[in-house]
Formats: C-alpha cells, structure tokens, sequence
C-alpha cells in the first residue's frame, strides 16, 4: 500500500513517525505489519483466543529475518514452512 | 469503484453481467432473485471463498461445470483493473474444482482499452500475491471485507457486542504479535550474542599469537636464507677442490714425456745397432776388391775346362792302369803301359800347375752379395739413425710445449717437480675438501633442523590461520546478530508503541465516528453520547432520556440496534477506509418506514466511500441514486 492511501492515522503513518531516527527500518516495519495482517486475515491460522498461531509466528518470524538479513538460524535451515496458498478446493 | 459485473456459473447465475455508476446504487428484486448472490460474487472474485460456503463447489450453478465471476474496478490508486476468477471441474473430475484467477489493468490509450497482466495464477502467481495487491490497490483484506466492507443484514448488529476480529482489522493485533515476535527474535539473538566477549577475546589471543607467529617465522627464514648462502658458498669451495684441471695437463706432458723417453731409447737402440757393424769404408774397400777379382776369375774360365778335362783323364788312366788293360777297347791295338803312366804323370803335373792359379769365382760372389748385403744394412741403419733423432727432437719439441711456461730444465726434471707439486697440491686439496666437507655437512644439519621448525612454525600458523577465520566467522556473525537484535528491539519497541496507540485510539474515535454516523441516520437524536469499551470493543450508549449508559444492545430495541450497528460498521468503513466500494446487503430490514427512508436518503451523503451498493428487497420511494433490478432469471 502507498502511503498516499495511507489514512493520517493510518499504522504504517504511525509507524513511519515512530521510527523517525531509524528511517532504513521504516519499510521492514511496514511489510512487516502487513505481513502480520496477512497471515491474521486466514482464520485457519487464528488460535481460538484469536491470536496467530505457531506455524503463522513461524512464518512471520522467517520472514522478519529474511527482511532483516543477518545470520542464519540453524532452526531457520531446518524448517520447511509451506506458505503457499492452495488454490484447489475439495468439495 | 465497480464499473461491471459479470457472473457465470455462480449460484443461480447462468451467465449475466451488470454495470454499476458511482455514487449510491439501490439493487432490489424479489426474494431469492440473486440480489445478494451478486455481493457473494464479487467476496468470490476478491477473497476466492465466501463466509459460509464450504466450498467453492457449493456456489457452483447446478447446471454449470465451473463459476467464474470478473470484477472491472477502480482502486484506490485511481487505476482501472479486471480481476477474474474461475474455478472449474477438470476433465474426468466429480468433485473437485481447479481455481484460477487473473488481475489485469486496463489502460486506456488513444481510445482503446490494452490489458496488462499484473498477477496471474496461470503464471505460477499464488494467492498470497493476489490478496496483498488488492489489499494495496482496494484496501480491503478478508477481515475488512467481513467487518467492513461487506455488510450483511443479519449480522448488521451483532457487532455492538463487540468482536474479537475488530483487534485484528484495527492492525491492533498485528502490531501486538509483530511486537511479540520481534521481542522473541531479539531475544533468541541476544542468548546467541552472550558468547561473544569470549569470542572476541580469543579472537584477540589467535591475532596476538599469529603475529608472534609471523616474527618468529620471519627470523627462522632469514636464518635459513643466510645458512642457505653459506651452503652455496661452502658448495662452491668444495667444487673448486674437486677441479684438477691440472691433473689433466700433467697427464699430457707426462705422456709427451714417455713419448719423447720411448724415441730416446729408440736412438739409442739404433745407435748401438750402428756403433756394432762393420766400417762402411771397409765394406765398400772389400766390396770393391771382391769386385774385381770376380772380374779376373771371369778372364779365365778356359783354364778351367782344361782343369776339369784334365782331371777326368787322369780319373780314366788312373782307372785303366790298376785295371792293367793293356789294349785298346776302340781299336784293338796293344797299350804301351810304360808310357801311359809317363803321360800320368804329366797330366798331373799340368793339373797341379793349373790348380795353383786357379780361382774360385762362385765364392767370389757368395761373398760379394754377403758385403752388398751389410753395405746395404749399413746404409739402412744409418737412415733409421737419423730417423730417430728426428723423432726424438719432434717429442722433446712436443713435450716442450706442453711443459709449463718458463721451465726449461730436462724433460724427466721438469716431469718430477710437476708431479711432485702437484702430489702437494692434490694432499692441500684433499684436506681442504675434508675441512669444507666437515662444515657443509655442519651446515646441511642446521638446515635440516632449521626447515623442519620452519614447517612446524607454518603449521602452526595455519592451524592458527583456520582458528582465526573461523572466530572472525563467528565473531562478525555474532556482531550481526547483535545489530539485529538491537534493529529487532527498536523495531520491538515501536510496534509496542503503534499497539497502544492504535487501542488508545481506535475505540475513542470510532465511538466518536459512530456517533457523527448515527446522528447523521437517525431521525431522532435520542443518544447523548456513546463509548465503546476498548478491551471488548463493545458499545455503551447514554440515552438522553435516561442519562445512564448501558450497553446498545440491551438499551435499544431491534431497528435502533441495527441502525448502531449500522453506524459502527459504517465508522469501520471511516476508519479503515478509504474503500472503492462498500455493499450493504438489506441496511433497511427491521426499520420502520420513516427510519428506512432516511437512512436510504441520507447514506450516500455520509461520503464514506465512492460507490455504495445497497440491496433491499422494500419498496423504494425518490430516493438519489442508481437503480438495478434484480429479476432472478438468469440471462
């Protein structure tokens, strides 16, 4: 999402003006949060209390990593999350 | 904004488009004539399932063997696209429906409408993709079209309880995990960093020891390349010792030398041979009276066949007379014997005078060829003489030369003192070499000794090499670590923040936004304020006439809950908006005339958004906008 839709309140906005003295950290945030949106959007990785659950905080977590470079975590080698959509549907 | 809608194969829909303006738009038609069948096509298009269908099976035309809806809207972005999306039954299938999908912009240039894939499925594009560009281009995510977007009567009102989703379309959620999980993160980084003074600090020791390293390296190869030089100087020594080219030259002279003793002997052998023979004036003196004489005994050959006749009548008269024959064999006639024996006696006489002046020329010339043969050896012996002085010269001459400069001594002299200093000179050598030999063999030791520390000092460089790149690894990798862990704190740390504020704020303005809505709806202004709980998101409203707050959902009766519910879904749409569109399925139901015809007239005016489709099945009086009517015939 471009900020010119961003609303004044807007987290990424907020997010942005947070981290004022960090601006290289500014986008990693942003695709951050709405990778968090994402995964929160699917029910199927909702915990019944509403939070994401352990393979969604996986896969956030591969990804925060993967946004912020560094060394790679022997656990990260390991895992084999799928995320991928599968567009076919049984009935 | 929706421009067109095309549905085929979807629920009753056999195959039939619409075309929407913006603005309000009052889609009505009789019961089950597919009026909220349109909405659920366009939540299909956008989020490929529908809340409350099982599957995409149970949307499917019984007639039909795939669905397919394609949506042309106007996104936030001012841009125009075409999202379509079908699922079908692959050949030979019962059951199972295969799902494509396909965004397109379309561009308008010098009138005609190009299309420009932007995502596909058919180009291996997935789901995740498509939901985060409509999210980017429409604003609208499963749980905003849910909450927001989409609203459908009878759920209309069940929001005033509040609603767990809320937390997540509010971004209050995901800052809150995104929060969480930065905190793990940077944690799980911070234990790893924990090991990394002790790193540093052997890093340090391995730098410290491999400088050590380096220097005594450098001193022990420096010692080696002076051991080195003084190998090559002591290799050059003991080559110079083993040069007798001298040798070679003595050898020379002193077979120059035999040479010229072997022709010495030669002369004197012939010499000898010469001083032994006869006088030549004497041979050629006899040679020439030997000579002569022959010539003499030439001139009387006739005294010699006189001799020899002279002999073998004697040898006959001698015979006949002691024969005592006294008559001639020839003739007959008698012999006188007296007389014969007188004529004996002369014969014998004339022999013996003839015989004393005789001479012998074959021993004249026997001994003629033997004088001419000693003449002739003489003369041979004398040339064979000259010979060998001439040879003798020719050797000294050679010998001579090869003899060194300045000597002049006798031959057998000069090749005694050169022997003789050059014995000396071959013991000095040998004992040079002895010396030379004692040092190099000192020298290759030390050599020897010197390499192998020098190989063991690399090896342990190496080993300290490997140790140092392995810490630096590991040192830097931790460094890293430690960076992210504090990017992943700051980052933490500001999510936490966005968290708290998003709660702060979102229950207090969407109170306040509810509020403006609902006056703007609500024929009577019956509410003095209204407040939602920021933990459950549930409503509390004042009436003015009581002045007490309660919650909506027990104060109010069914309409008035359903125009609140309303206007939170619609401050929903204020806050996370803007959206191209929102669809309110049956707004109206449960709400006397005067509250529906106000509500209908006054929506559009809210200016939430820049299309608003709006289903009801309820008469409809001059209220502004477009109208489409559902006939519930499939075209």
């Amino acid at each position: 999402m471009s900020d010119d839709h961003l609303p004044a309140h807007g987290p990424r906005e907020v997010l942005a003006r947070l981290l004022e003295a960090r601006p290289d950290l500014v986008e990693v945030a942003g695709s951050l949060f709405d990778y968090a949106q994402y995964l929160l959007d699917d029910d199927q990785r909702l915990t019944k209390s509403g939070a994401l659950d352990g393979q969604g905080r996986e896969l956030f977590k591969k990804r925060a990593l993967e946004l912020l470079g560094g060394p790679e975590r022997k656990d990260d080698q390991d895992e084999d999350l799928d995320d991928e959509e599968d567009d076919e549907v049984d009935e | 904004m929706i421009s067109r809608l095309r549905v085929k194969g979807f629920r009753r829909y056999v195959d039939q488009s619409f075309d929407f303006a913006p603005g309000i738009t009052f889609i009505d038609g009789r019961n089950n004539a597919g009026k909220t069948t349109l909405f659920l096509a366009i939540e299909y298009a956008l989020t490929g399932t529908v809340t409350g269908a099982r599957s995409q099976a149970a949307l499917l035309n019984p007639d039909a063997k795939g669905l397919g809806v394609e949506l042309v809207f106007t996104g936030r972005d001012g841009r125009t696209y075409k999202l379509q999306r079908v699922h079908q039954l692959p050949p030979r299938a019962k059951s199972r429906l295969i799902g494509h999908f396909t965004l397109k912009e379309l561009v308008t240039r010098e009138g005609t409408v190009e299309e420009r894939y932007v995502l596909s499925s058919d180009f291996q594009d997935h789901e995740e993709a498509l939901a985060k560009k409509l999210a980017d281009i429409t604003g609208i995510s499963r749980r905003v079209l849910d909450l927001a977007v989409h609203i459908r009567q009878g759920e209309i009102a069940s929001i005033l309880e509040g609603d767990p989703r809320l937390d997540i379309a509010l971004g209050i959620t995901a800052a809150g995990t995104s929060n969480e999980e930065m905190r793990a993160l940077a944690l799980e980084d911070e234990r790893a960093v924990e090991s990394l003074p002790a790193l540093e600090a052997s890093l340090q020791h391995v730098e410290k020891a491999r400088g050590t390293a380096s220097t005594d390296e450098a001193g022990l190869t420096s010692k080696l390349d002076a051991l080195k030089k003084e190998a090559a100087t002591l290799d050059a020594a003991l080559a110079k010792a083993d040069d007798d080219s001298e040798a070679e030259a003595l050898e020379a002279f002193t077979a120059a030398v035999d040479e010229w003793r072997t022709a010495r002997d030669d002369l004197s052998r012939e010499e000898a041979a010469l001083a032994e023979s006869p006088d030549a004036d004497a041979l050629e003196k006899e040679v020439s009276t030997l000579t002569a004489a022959l010539k003499v005994a030439e001139t009387k050959k006739g005294e010699t066949e006189l001799r020899f006749d002279l002999k073998a009548r004697i040898r006959r008269r001698e015979t006949l007379i002691a024969a005592g024959v006294t008559t001639c064999e020839s003739c007959g006639s008698s012999i006188d014997v007296t007389r014969a024996k007188a004529e004996l006696v002369t014969w014998k006489s004339d022999l013996a005078t003839l015989e004393a002046t005789a001479v012998d020329e074959g021993a004249l010339k026997t001994e003629l060829a033997e004088k001419q043969a000693e003449l002739k050896s003489l003369t041979q012996l004398r040339k064979a003489v000259d010979g060998a002085k001439k040879a003798l010269a020719a050797a000294e001459k050679a010998a001579r030369a090869l003899a060194p400069k300045g000597d002049t001594g006798p031959l057998e002299d000069l090749e005694t003192t050169w022997q003789e200093r050059h014995e000396k000179q071959q013991l000095e050598r040998a004992a040079t070499r002895a010396r030379t030999e004692t040092k190099r063999e000192a020298v290759a030791t030390t050599l020897e000794e010197l390499e192998a520390r020098i190989e063991e000092e690399r090896s342990r460089s190496g080993e300290l090499d490997r140790e140092h790149a392995r810490l630096i690894d590991e040192v830097e990798n931790l460094r890293r670590c430690r960076r992210r862990a504090d990017d992943l704190r700051i980052l933490a740390t500001a999510f936490k923040t966005l968290q708290e504020e998003l709660r702060t704020r979102a229950a207090t303005e969407l109170a306040e936004s509810m509020h403006t809505i609902h006056r703007a709806l609500s024929v009577d202004d019956e509410l003095s304020a209204i407040s939602i709980d920021a933990a459950r998101y549930q409503v509390l409203v004042t009436p003015k006439a009581t002045g007490q707050e309660l919650p909506a959902s027990l104060s109010q009766g069914g309409g008035h809950r359903l125009l609140l519910g309303l206007a939170f879904r619609l401050a929903l749409v204020k806050r996370l908006g803007p959206f191209p569109f929102v669809l309110l399925d049956e707004p109206t139901y449960g709400l006397d005339e005067r509250h529906r015809t106000a509500l209908l007239q006054r929506i559009s005016g809210l200016g939430l958004c820049d299309q608003l489709l709006l289903i009801t099945h309820q008469a409809m009086g001059d209220e502004n906008g477009a109208r489409i009517h559902v006939e519930g015939t499939a075209a």
